[in-house]
């Protein structure tokens, strides 16, 4: 398994596309309709090349059928794709050389081993990486002679992803990679992705992970209903988003200071503890500290609070142009 | 750990014609049901006819000589389990689990796909036309002289039920219904082609109707060339069965599709 230390990841905080810079991903007013529902809804975003990206939302949001669309398997309603320049479905031929895929749901050849499976697989690319190579990657080459229906939940995964892989592509679209994964295999699953990431392939990946998302993402798209209803760092998210932090204590002392602060939003007291809710958890630290306070805990905003935040928002929106619709 | 023959980063890779061929082989082999269908089931058909061979010569069952009924009916059953639970089944159960998808997202043509299927079905049916020529030469039912007839006659057999076997699998996503519908359409085409029985036996109606099947006009040909019953003409049974290869697999490669019917 490739190793890397997650901590050397540098966050993107701007904007990855410079505007001379074509972005690798591009998609455009996407709609795909099945009868009068609309799984996506007229979504756009732009990825830059090397970018880490990741779609997010709840199920039934519409990344699986976004993804579906943006590499060839779908036909959209409206609007426009292009990766690479390339339009998924025009240029199908030297689309499928340059994009590598890994379905959410797919199983390989039963009765082939994991080294026969990417024996086959690097056979229909013109500059594979080797399947030594690639099972190291996958951390699958103890299993190279285990026939893929005897794999576990977790290997099984790793072997879709070396498929994927194994073609060298430009650009890896992995629908929900890590659904079903063990602790262990999910923290393997994330450093193959970072690697590809050091070697400069661009990777679109839809989760519902946020930890996920935080810890592999440059940028995050949260996709609610089929729109795009969020996109940025997942720094840039919490802070524009205000999404509140907290910091929680114990004191016997009086907290009128703290409630005076412009940064608090409220204040909580149970027994002896205390919580503050706040936009700024420093400055509630440092006038926390002149109250001889024990037991300091602070909890920083998370993705989490917002793709809540905006799931409930955007789910209410939804029913409500749903019933308008209907009347 | 476990040895490895890596692909090599350099140098001549196997193409994915090869590649696939071998995988087609191994699915074929390993897989219990398809071994059965393909492999054990029609040797089972065969011994039945040899045990009734003994039971009932030729001599004194009133004209009926099971070896020379049983050897053509063995082989056609035999090449459509390979057409049929061979080839379209495990490619509807590919479709089924999602492994065309994925293979629909490489730079793997759909021909190559379907092409590679050949190779090791063609080497098992010439193995099974090899045993059964050799009984049919060893009872005395086949001419040396007319073995490149039935050559040519099975080909085209052949090439038949492999492209309705295609043809079958271009679309379909559920693999327990095609096995259960190819399991009812295979002794219906084997009865109405005569092959079991004759087909002055049935009532008109039907009779009119298996006359004109394709199975029935290669069913003829492999009775003529395989154990010397006399028949219709030759040419025009070739005829039908060539037309209905083309015409099948011609369907079939516009037809097939990696997933569900959209594009790709």
């Amino acid at each position: 398994m490739v190793m890397l230390d997650s901590g050397k990841r540098a966050e993107r905080t701007e904007s990855p596309a410079s505007p001379d810079q074509k972005p690798a991903i591009e998609i455009s007013g996407l709609v795909k309709a099945y009868g009068g529902h609309r799984a996506v809804n007229g979504l756009s975003l732009a990825i830059a090349p090397g970018e880490v990206f990741g779609l997010l939302g709840p199920n039934g949001a519409g990344k699986t059928t976004t993804v579906e669309c943006l590499v060839g398997l779908r036909e959209p309603t409206e609007g426009g794709i292009e990766v690479l320049g390339l339009d998924p479905l025009r240029d199908r031929g030297e689309f499928v050389r340059q994009v590598s895929v890994q379905p959410q749901e797919a199983s390989l050849f039963p009765t082939l081993t994991v080294e026969e499976t990417l024996r086959l697989w690097a056979s229909l690319h013109a500059r594979p990486r080797a399947v030594a190579d690639t099972l190291d990657r996958i951390g699958l080459r103890e299993q190279a002679a285990v026939k893929a229906k005897a794999l576990s939940g977790g290997q099984r995964r790793r072997l879709l992803l070396g498929v994927a892989v194994i073609a060298n592509p430009k650009v890896l679209v992995l629908d929900e990679p890590a659904a079903g994964l063990d602790p262990q295999a999910r923290q393997q699953l994330w450093d193959l992705i970072r690697a590809e990431r050091v070697e400069g392939t661009t990777v679109l990946l839809t989760t519902h992970d946020m930890t996920e998302a935080t810890e592999l993402c440059d940028r995050v798209g949260i996709v609610v209903g089929g729109r795009l209803v969020a996109l940025g760092t997942p720094r840039e998210l919490v802070h524009r988003l205000g999404v509140a932090h907290e910091v929680s204590f114990e004191t016997g002392a009086d907290l009128a200071e703290i409630e005076a602060l412009d940064c608090v939003s409220g204040v909580s007291v149970d027994g002896s503890r205390v919580t503050v809710t706040t936009s700024d958890t420093d400055e509630v630290v440092r006038a926390v500290a002149g109250l001889s306070a024990r037991h300091i805990e602070v909890r920083t905003g998370r993705l989490e609070d917002v793709f809540l935040k905006l799931a409930a928002e955007h789910h209410g929106s939804t029913a409500a142009e749903r019933n308008g619709a209907g009347r | 750990m476990t040895a490895l023959t890596a692909v090599p980063d350099t140098g001549r890779r196997p193409g994915a014609f090869a590649e696939l061929t071998r995988a087609n082989a191994r699915e074929l082999i390993r897989d219990p049901r398809s071994f059965f269908f393909v492999l054990v089931f029609p040797l089972v058909f065969m011994a039945m006819f040899l045990f009734m061979g003994t039971l009932n010569p030729a001599d004194g069952g009133g004209g009926f000589d099971p070896m020379r009924a049983g050897i053509p009916a063995v082989l056609m059953m035999a090449f459509m389990s390979l057409a049929f639970f061979g080839t379209a089944t495990p490619l509807i159960s590919l479709r089924q689990k999602g492994t065309l998808r994925m293979l629909g997202t490489t730079p793997l043509s759909r021909t190559t796909f379907i092409l590679a299927q050949a190779p090791v079905r063609f080497a098992i049916a010439i193995g099974q036309l090899a045993a059964l020529s050799a009984a049919a030469l060893a009872t005395g039912f086949l001419e040396p002289s007319a073995i490149g007839r039935l050559l040519v006659t099975c080909a085209l057999g052949l090439a038949m039920l492999f492209a309705v076997g295609y043809l079958v699998a271009a679309r379909m996503r559920n693999a327990e219904l095609a096995n259960g519908v190819l399991a009812l359409a295979m002794p219906v085409l084997l009865m109405l082609s005569g092959v079991f029985l004759p087909l002055d036996i049935l009532p008109g109606t039907v009779r009119a109707v298996a006359e004109h099947l394709p199975t029935t006009y290669f069913a003829d040909a492999l009775r003529q060339d395989l154990v010397g019953v006399a028949g219709g003409p030759i040419v025009i049974a070739w005829l039908v069965m060539a037309g209905v290869a083309v015409a099948a697999s011609a369907a079939a490669v516009a037809l097939f599709s990696w997933t569900d019917g959209e594009k790709r």
